[in-house]
């Protein structure tokens, strides 16, 4: 992982792991999806996966498919609107996504809930997207 | 008016109301101050106009932590002092400073930021800085650029005023050059102290020239102001009368010895876009200022944190690039004849970043600059200065080593503890928090990486706190007047007195507080020396 990749994984980590959760909730592939749906910014999807072997590594507990999937459920697509199979799903849905998760990360850093991972400080909520990701791709 | 040392004849006895014993910011503006005062004034300087390697070496000293910096490097012993080679930041202590923090051992001044407040402002004039205004919001206003959004409860922005800077010999040689009040006696080293009776009232100094005369000085009053090392070796020294040496009744002079460690901490990398003029140096009316990050006192008090100082550094991928650092640290080791630590770890990095190797060496043979795309500027560094917690165990011995005057010289026990340590990561973390609240980037704390306290470890070349002040003499050696206590007529000035070394450079607080015991001097003298 060179560290411009590093770089632009971490400015497309909200986009990034939106994403792939969105994937994930829709039963999509990651690696089909995204790129369809975001940009070329998932180009760096492996590095999305080397952080989120970290994050499962060092929290082990929160190494379960379902664990994360209800953890990220009841925090964006409690209302589960929008997420349909195949990438058909509305701009406007997606954007509200987005928007949503950028938020909780943006809570996650004003409340301290951060994880260190490999010297990385995150957000509790990215990581759990990384590691979704992650175990998807295991 | 400037007198050679060298010229005198041995045995010559000097007499003066006040002697002052330094020509650094301390000892000159104490000895402008006293100017016009009225009284006769000596300053006895170690060194001459310019550098000399021979008065240089006299600052040797045995160093027992290797990463601790040679004192040779960084103080400089001719007029001046080491305002000759200073960078010129400029900030006061903040008020939480001067207060007594219960989670900071041994803290709190014996008198208060309001007190020196006064005379922080007439010291702005000594290092030719604006108005006394350390507001970042006033600056920021000003210049129009944009703080950071940080959240006042968690983190502040400052700024610091930087000085031309101010080579305190050569901006103020002339005030003394024609000045019949004041004499300036070069190339002459205060090597004992001496004590008279049973050793409440100092008498004199002996002074030596090297490979020169030796002579003495009577006063009334004396300053001494050579530095956080040099005060407590001369203290320690002068041991004629008491053999602990002079003000040292309780074991405290030397003792409390305090750095401004500076380390390498931590990588930004941007996710988002900011505008970061104000944390790097920007101008205004021809003066320059720059920005930085602490924390906010209400968090450090919440958390029971010392304080920090975030500066940072943008910084190219090829800086920030493990690959590219892997493959110097292998170069380095085998130029120096060293097998290189984890050689396979390195080789790893090297071969996972090879792109950006091979382009740091295209770049590095034919000579390009590392700024040539703006995709280079990808992050910062942060050097983070830590206010370190007074230790009794940190300090200022006499070696069993003599230098060529036949004074001991001085052996330097330092180390950063296990709690400024975690301090420090826990500062970062705050910072980390913020930045990511604010959508710029990501932090990466360099915790793992082993050269933290090697190759990342810098210092401030501040040395305080061996001649503390405080109005407990059993853990402090001056008290609120910089008053040697127990002791009738001899003061200290400079930063040795500093009970606390704040996260910000201390020149500015030296000058005012030199400013203010002048004043107490002056006080002194007109009640009659």
């Amino acid at each position: 992982m060179t560290l411009f990749a590093r770089r632009r994984i971490a400015r497309a980590f909200g986009v990034l792991v939106c994403g792939a959760a969105v994937a994930q909730v829709s039963g999509a592939a990651a690696s089909r999806q995204p790129i369809l749906l975001w940009d070329s910014l998932f180009s760096d999807c492996l590095a999305a996966c080397c952080v989120g072997n970290s994050y499962l590594k060092s929290f082990p507990c929160r190494a379960d498919h379902r664990l994360l999937l209800e953890q990220l459920n009841g925090c964006f697509f409690g209302e589960r609107i929008g997420f349909c199979l195949e990438g058909v799903v509305g701009a406007e849905s997606l954007r509200s996504a987005r928007l949503k998760i950028l938020e909780k990360v943006k809570s996650d850093f004003s409340k301290g809930h951060v994880v260190s991972v490999d010297g990385w400080v995150l957000s509790v909520t990215e990581c759990d997207i990384f590691g979704l990701i992650s175990l998807r791709s295991a | 008016m400037f007198v050679n040392g060298q010229q005198l004849e041995s045995g010559t006895a000097l007499e003066y109301d006040i002697c002052i014993i330094g020509g650094g910011p301390a000892g000159i503006t104490i000895a402008r101050e006293l100017k016009s005062s009225g009284l006769s004034v000596c300053l006895l300087e170690s060194g001459g106009r310019d550098f000399d390697l021979t008065n240089q070496e006299l600052y040797e000293a045995d160093l027992q932590n290797p990463v601790f910096p040679d004192t040779m490097m960084s103080r400089l012993r001719f007029f001046g002092g080491s305002t000759n080679h200073w960078e010129g930041a400029c900030h006061p202590f903040s008020t939480s400073d001067f207060e007594y923090r219960p989670w900071v051992p041994d803290s709190g001044w014996p008198f208060s930021k309001r007190d020196l407040d006064p005379y922080y402002e007439r010291a702005q004039t000594y290092c030719e800085l604006s108005s006394y205004n350390y507001h970042a919001q006033d600056w920021a206003k000003k210049v129009d650029i944009p703080l950071l959004k940080l959240d006042p409860s968690k983190m502040r922005s400052e700024v610091q005023h930087h000085s031309t800077p101010t080579l305190f010999g050569w901006v103020y040689e002339d005030d003394f050059e024609q000045d019949v009040s004041v004499d300036v006696y070069l190339y002459s080293n205060v090597t004992r102290i001496n004590a008279v009776g049973t050793g409440e009232r100092i008498e004199s100094v002996d002074v030596k020239v090297v490979r020169g005369p030796s002579f003495s000085v009577s006063a009334g009053l004396f300053v001494l102001a050579t530095g956080g090392i040099e005060n407590a070796r001369i203290l320690l020294a002068s041991n004629n009368v008491h053999s602990d040496g002079i003000g040292n009744s309780h074991d405290v002079v030397g003792r409390y010895f305090m750095e401004h460690p500076v380390i390498e901490g931590a990588e930004l990398y941007l996710t988002g876009t900011f505008d970061s003029r104000f944390y790097d140096f920007f101008v205004s009316d021809d003066r320059y200022y720059s920005g930085f990050l602490s924390l906010s006192e209400e968090l450090a008090s919440q958390r029971q944190l010392a304080n920090v100082k975030m500066t940072m550094v943008e910084q190219s991928r090829y800086y920030l690039s493990r690959g590219i650092s892997s493959f110097h640290q292998v170069k380095d080791d085998i130029a120096n004849g060293d097998a290189p630590d984890n050689l396979w770890g390195h080789i790893g990095n090297i071969f996972s970043e090879i792109d950006m190797v091979g382009e740091a060496i295209y770049r590095k043979v034919f000579n390009r600059k590392f700024f040539d795309h703006a995709n280079d500027k990808v992050g910062y560094l942060f050097d983070v200065m830590i206010e370190q917690t007074p230790d009794r165990e940190n300090r200022v011995k006499l070696s069993g080593d003599r230098d060529v005057l036949g004074m001991p010289k001085p052996s330097i026990e330092w180390s950063l503890s296990s709690r400024d340590y975690e301090n420090f990561w826990q500062c970062l973390g705050v910072l980390a928090e913020e930045v990511g609240r604010l959508g710029i980037g990501r932090l990466r704390l360099k915790r793992e990486d082993k050269r933290l306290l090697t190759d990342l470890l810098s210092f401030g070349h501040h040395h305080m706190g061996t001649t503390r002040a405080g109005t407990n003499p059993r853990n402090s050696v001056v008290d609120e007047n910089f008053k040697v206590h127990d002791l009738a007529n001899l003061f200290v000035a400079g930063s040795s007195c500093f009970p606390t070394g704040g996260h910000v450079p201390p020149t500015l607080t030296i000058v005012a507080t030199s400013i203010r015991l002048s004043e107490h001097l002056k006080s002194i003298a007109k009640g009659g020396v």
